[in-house]
């Protein structure tokens, strides 16, 4: 049997993972199914609308995403997904992340996307999305790339969260006995 | 870079605290007193106050067009003005003092909902999707060019509050980007396309009176567009019933058979009101004319509205 060995769990800002960009899948085999059945109990179990491979402290270029929208629910599993183009007026919107509990800002992203990715069927997956979904596909394609949503902040709301953020990270250095490798 | 700031209400206040992280206030214009509450006493607009407590030069309810007014407005040497809700518009002879430009921060998606109600203008409207932008104050009211702007979602449940809130945020986000633009000299100004543009005036006092013959869909967007301060209101026994938050009635608690326009259907301690259209709104809070706003379980309790009894 493939291993699932470790039970995974979120991991949060300060995390030098969330920094990394995630290796890409080279097959969807058992373990990359398993993991999407685990990661999409743990994003709706969190509650949460999206949940990438890198937040439970995996490196592959996979994440869920689980939107419901009064008439039309989505759920995804979206392997090594990339951005084709973006299109529409840039919008703005409230932004969480189940890596920084607690932390809601307004980040500016294009209001459509249109991306390609592969299915845990392994076919190819094309999408046009708008909204509410295109923003938490964008969410989660950064974190396969090491981006995070503070990354978008203009200056002064940085500073503004600044504090939450550092006691975030401090409580995340406790908790992952990752004071050795606390970097910057 | 140095800001000459124009705004009247408390909440451009957030859109000083942003930029003076950004550069330096040169002077603040704002509006006159205005009178408060019972006791009729004199409120100082909030802008007054931020400016009085950095020592900033204030210039409140300034005649604009004063020849005085403007040479002292030119010594401050303003780079930028930047309006949010002055609540005046601004001669050429002012917009035209900064050495860079003025700008105005507009809560809709310009061209869409020129004039001074966007915010009511998307409720009313049922938009889906609104939006903020930054544009070059011109003569001609809101017509100026582009020079940032954002989408922004409107939710099916909104009400005037939650929309300003989040239009508000994403003012807030936008501003700094427009204001390093044009910082670092890159600032690209889009003209707006004149022939999409849709208007708005200022709210007259019958528009918050609710019309029965209307469906409930524009019954319910009347009552969350103004939602907040000066609700939309009707009769009922003479008196004026304010409408603080409703929802549009599910088809499956609606009932069948007819009624007149405004007739209030009882369920429980749930009110249905009937519309135009056949259809219902649920109001989930109210206020009766001198009692305070309740939960609409209490206005029911309070008022006991008998089988027929018509809003109007």
């Amino acid at each position: 049997m493939p291993r699932v060995s470790k039970k995974l769990s979120i991991i949060h800002y300060g995390h030098p993972s969330l920094l990394r960009a995630a290796k890409p899948v080279s097959a969807v085999d058992q373990e990359i199914r398993e993991l999407a059945v685990e990661m999409i109990s743990m994003m709706y179990a969190a509650p949460g609308v999206g949940l990438a491979a890198p937040q439970v402290n995996v490196s592959r270029h996979m994440c869920v995403i689980g939107v419901d929208e009064g008439r039309e629910k989505t759920e995804l599993v979206l392997i090594n997904p990339k951005i084709v183009s973006v299109f529409g007026l840039e919008m703005v919107m409230e932004e969480g992340c189940l890596s920084f509990p607690g932390i809601h800002t307004h980040i500016i992203r294009p209001s459509g996307v249109e991306i390609e990715a592969i299915g845990l069927d392994e076919k190819p997956i094309k999408l046009r999305a708008e909204g509410f979904l295109a923003r938490v596909i964008q969410h989660e394609i950064d974190h396969l790339n090491g981006v995070l949503f503070i990354d978008y902040l203009a200056e002064q709301e940085r500073q503004r969260l600044e504090n939450s953020l550092e006691r975030l990270k401090g409580k995340t250095i406790k908790k992952f006995g990752l004071a050795s490798v606390a970097q910057k | 870079m140095r800001i000459l700031f124009f705004g009247t209400p408390e909440y451009t206040c957030r859109a000083l605290d942003c930029l003076s992280g950004y550069a330096a206030i040169a002077g603040i214009v704002t509006g006159g007193d205005t009178k408060s509450g019972r006791g009729q006493t004199l409120l100082r607009p909030a802008p007054a106050l931020w400016a009085e407590e950095r020592a900033i030069p204030l210039f409140q309810a300034p005649n604009l067009r004063d020849a005085g007014c403007i040479e002292s407005l030119r010594e401050l040497k303003p780079d930028l003005g930047v309006v949010f809700a002055y609540g005046r518009i601004l001669p050429r002879a002012i917009f035209a003092l900064p050495a860079m430009e003025t700008i105005n921060i507009h809560l809709s998606l310009l061209p869409a909902w020129r004039g001074a109600s966007p915010v009511e203008a998307a409720l009313l409207a049922g938009a889906r999707t609104t939006g903020v932008s930054i544009q070059r104050i011109t003569e001609k009211l809101d017509a100026g060019d582009i020079l940032d702007s954002a989408e922004v979602p409107v939710d099916p449940l909104d009400h005037y509050p939650e929309l300003f809130a989040r239009l508000m945020s994403a003012a807030l986000a936008l501003l700094p980007r427009a204001i390093e633009s044009l910082q670092a000299g890159n600032a690209r100004f889009i003209p707006q396309d004149a022939n999409q543009a849709t208007f708005c005036v200022k709210i007259a006092p019958d528009q918050r009176r609710i019309d029965w013959r209307g469906s409930a869909e524009t019954v319910y967007n009347t009552i969350r567009a103004f939602a907040g301060s000066r609700t939309a209101w009707a009769f009922f026994r003479g008196k004026k019933f304010f409408f603080h938050r409703a929802r549009p009635a599910a088809p499956d608690e609606e009932p069948d058979g007819s009624a007149g326009d405004g007739a209030i259907i009882l369920c429980r301690e749930k009110l249905l009101a009937r519309c135009g259209d056949g259809r219902y709104i649920v109001p989930t809070e109210a206020q009766i004319e001198g009692k305070r706003r309740a939960e609409i379980a209490e206005c029911v309790r309070g008022l006991r509205p008998a089988p027929g009894e018509c809003f109007t």
